[in-house]
């Protein structure tokens, strides 16, 4: 069963602008979102099923993922 | 006129006197509201040349069409004046619930004039306004005042107050509101107290002409539903600006130890998850807020409450000054705002004042006996009740570091962390060029608020300098102020990614004009373009030189963490200013060219 990697705002321009897509189990976050073309350090906050993370959780079966852009700061 | 409440409050306060003038529709029509009417009211009726802290000057308080309604963040005012700490332009952003209750008294704009013979409170209620008595006020904190005023009165009635700061006329004093909100940066409390205007208390009943009730309900629910699905609204909710202090210090951008790193050994226990389990106890929001960022805080080591710290404060008052401990933090910002002092150049200034004692410049003798190395939290608290009160040192960096630097000399200008004589907010810009230029060319000094674009230098490539980036910049200048013009917070906009189409047809509602984005961009422009004429008509010679940054950004790497040996090249800082003043339309000296002025309609503005 694979996971689901979501992406906050402007973050989906990094996946034709959809808000989600689903990932196998086995690699970290910070692989899968560099895949995309999205730079990890850009990343300020990783929450996996309701819980903050680091970007080198690595992704287990059916794991909900959410990938917060800060794209304005304070 | 739908969308103003429709009256500016012109309060002089050398002979007391009141007077209520209708809120020019040109005005609103081609400045909107907040700042924008601020910088156009502050270029009318301000003279050239006016002491900040002397009876010409005046501070403007405005609110914006948004301000008051039912629209997300829709609890923000801008105090624009000339400010004491930079002899230029000011402009702060106060949140809370002031703004709304200005608009239910039916005052758009508050104008306050002149210096009164003694101390006052500004009273009003609906039409009722008078100046008060507030002898017994002087000399008092903020807590202490503001309660006073909501015992006696109701919690319905708002109150802005000024501390010890203001009263000593400290060129980065504030003005607070709601326990915990403030008009930060530049000096507008300083001015209050040149004024001896204590505190304005505020209530109001009335209601605010809409143009289509039912499509601004409409709307106005749109952009509720947009925050309340929002991905991002628990982490927000949960941490507000502190769900940054891990990753600025994972970015080299958490400013340490007056800013000669930006990563922080004590950062884990600095950090928004940390805090949130050890010392806050609720959230506080503002007006009409569906995501409050606020985090009310109990210190039991020092038996006290505070709303913070926010991150500004966390990364000032915290790392800046060597200090990991979070209760200390909370209570280094408690002792700031109940003075009344900005905590970001407050923990500037201290941050400067700790260098200087590492480096031997100062001594015991300096420090009146204290020993001011950094972490030393005690020394701290001392340092900003001494700043308050303009004793000893803290007389001295009640200045600011760009004037407190000047005056000792020595090479400290070297680490003074400034930009036209603001202290730096909170991000170390060593390498990181599209952040840099936001701050160089920020219009009040080196503040954040205008253009935050560090995550675009990440993404791209932090020493990279190319137009896109200053184009970038430019963009984030025009599109976020509008905000502080609408009356609104750009928070729900920057931290819940909200669609920012979703205010068109709010605004529409509310004001019966459509306007798009582009519109408003345009109009951010124009006020962008004010305020820098502003600055080149109240200083002589201003211009590329002052746009320069701290030279530790250009000159002294970190010796440790992520930006450890990374600094901008000078010629790359002059590269950048290159490239800003050409997209802008400026000279290579930084000031708007007369053909500017023309295509952006400012020639009978700025006449
Ligand atoms: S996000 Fe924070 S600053 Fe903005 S309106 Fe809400 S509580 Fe106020």
């Amino acid at each position: 069963m694979p996971a689901t990697l979501r992406l906050s705002g402007p973050l989906r321009d990094f996946n034709g602008g959809k808000p989600e897509l689903q990932v196998q189990p086995g690699r970290t976050i910070r692989e899968v979102i560099t895949d995309l073309g999205i730079v990890p350090e850009t990343i300020a906050v990783v929450v996996v099923n309701e819980e903050q993370q680091t970007k080198d959780y690595i992704f287990q079966e059916g794991d909900v993922v959410l990938v917060l852009a800060i794209i304005g700061g304070g | 006129m739908n969308g103003y409440a429709g009256r500016i409050l012109r309060v002089n306060l050398t002979n007391g006197t009141f007077t209520k003038e209708p809120t020019p529709a040109a005005l609103a029509r081609d400045f909107i509201g907040g700042r924008g009417f601020g910088i156009y009211l502050l270029l009318k009726e301000v003279p050239q040349g006016a002491d900040p802290l002397g009876p010409e000057n005046k501070i403007f308080i405005s609110s914006g069409p948004i301000s008051g309604m039912l629209i997300p963040g829709g609890g923000k005012c801008d105090w624009t004046t000339k400010a004491p700490l930079t002899g230029g332009y000011a402009s702060a952003s106060m949140g809370g619930h002031f703004t709304a209750e200005m608009r239910y008294a039916g005052l758009d704009s508050i104008i306050l004039e002149g210096v009164s013979p003694k101390p006052v409170t500004l009273f009003i209620d609906d039409d009722k306004i008078e100046l008060r008595d507030a002898s017994d006020l002087w000399g008092k904190n903020t807590f202490m005042v503001e309660k006073q005023f909501k015992d006696k009165l109701g919690e319905e009635y708002q109150i802005a107050v000024i501390g010890p700061g203001g009263e000593n006329m400290v060129p980065y004093a504030c003005v607070n509101h709601d326990y915990g909100r403030q008009a930060g940066r530049g000096g507008v409390g300083a001015v209050m107290g040149s004024k001896k205007l204590k505190a304005i208390v505020l209530h109001g009943t009335k209601s605010i002409p809409v143009a289509d009730p039912a499509a601004y309900r409409k709307a106005g629910m749109a952009l509720y539903k947009a925050c309340k699905e929002a991905d991002g609204l628990k982490q927000w909710t949960s941490y507000g600006t502190t769900q940054v202090v891990s990753w600025c210090d994972e970015v080299g951008a958490l400013p340490t130890r007056n800013f000669s790193a930006g990563s922080f050994e004590g950062a884990s226990t600095l950090s928004g998850p940390y805090m949130r389990e050890h010392i806050v106890i609720t959230d506080k929001g503002c007006f009409g807020c569906p995501c409050p960022c606020g985090k009310y805080s109990r210190m039991k080591k020092y038996n006290s409450n505070v709303e913070g710290p926010e991150y500004e404060t966390i990364g000032l008052c915290g790392s800046n000054l060597g200090i990991a401990d979070i209760e200390s933090v909370a209570q280094a910002n408690l002792l700031c705002d109940d003075l009344g002092i900005d905590t970001i150049s407050a923990g500037n200034a201290i941050g400067w004042a700790m260098e200087c004692y590492e480096k031997g410049i100062f001594t015991k003798k300096d420090t009146d006996g204290l020993d001011l190395k950094f972490g030393n939290v005690e020394a701290v608290f001392t340092m900003i009740e001494k700043i308050a009160r303009r004793e000893g040192l803290g007389a001295l960096l009640s200045e600011g570091v760009k004037r407190a630097s000047k005056k000792v000399g020595q090479g400290t200008e070297k680490f003074a962390i400034h930009v036209k004589g603001m202290e730096q907010s909170g991000y170390a810009t060593h390498n990181a060029t599209a952040m840099l230029l936001s701050y160089m060319t920020c219009d009040v000094g080196a503040h954040h608020n205008r253009a935050w674009a560090i995550t675009y230098d990440l993404q791209v490539g932090r020493e990279l300098v190319v137009p896109e980036k200053v184009a970038r910049v430019i963009w984030l200048q025009n599109f976020r102020p509008m905000f502080d013009v609408l009356g609104g917070c750009r928070l729900q906009w920057v931290e819940l990614n909200i669609d920012r189409d979703l205010y068109v047809p709010a605004l529409e509602a509310i004001t019966g004009i459509h306007r798009s984005w582009e519109d408003l961009e345009m109009v951010g422009a124009r006020i962008w373009n004010l305020t820098r004429l502003y600055w080149a008509r109240e200083n002589e010679g201003f211009g590329r030189s002052w746009d320069l940054p701290p030279a530790r950004f250009y000159e002294d790497a970190p010796k440790s963490g992520p930006t450890k040996g990374q600094i901008t090249k000078f010629e790359d800082v002059n590269k950048l200013l290159d490239i800003y003043y050409e997209q802008r339309g400026w000279t290579s000296n930084g000031l708007p060219t007369p053909a500017t002025i023309e295509s952006l309609g400012l020639k009978a503005v700025f006449a």
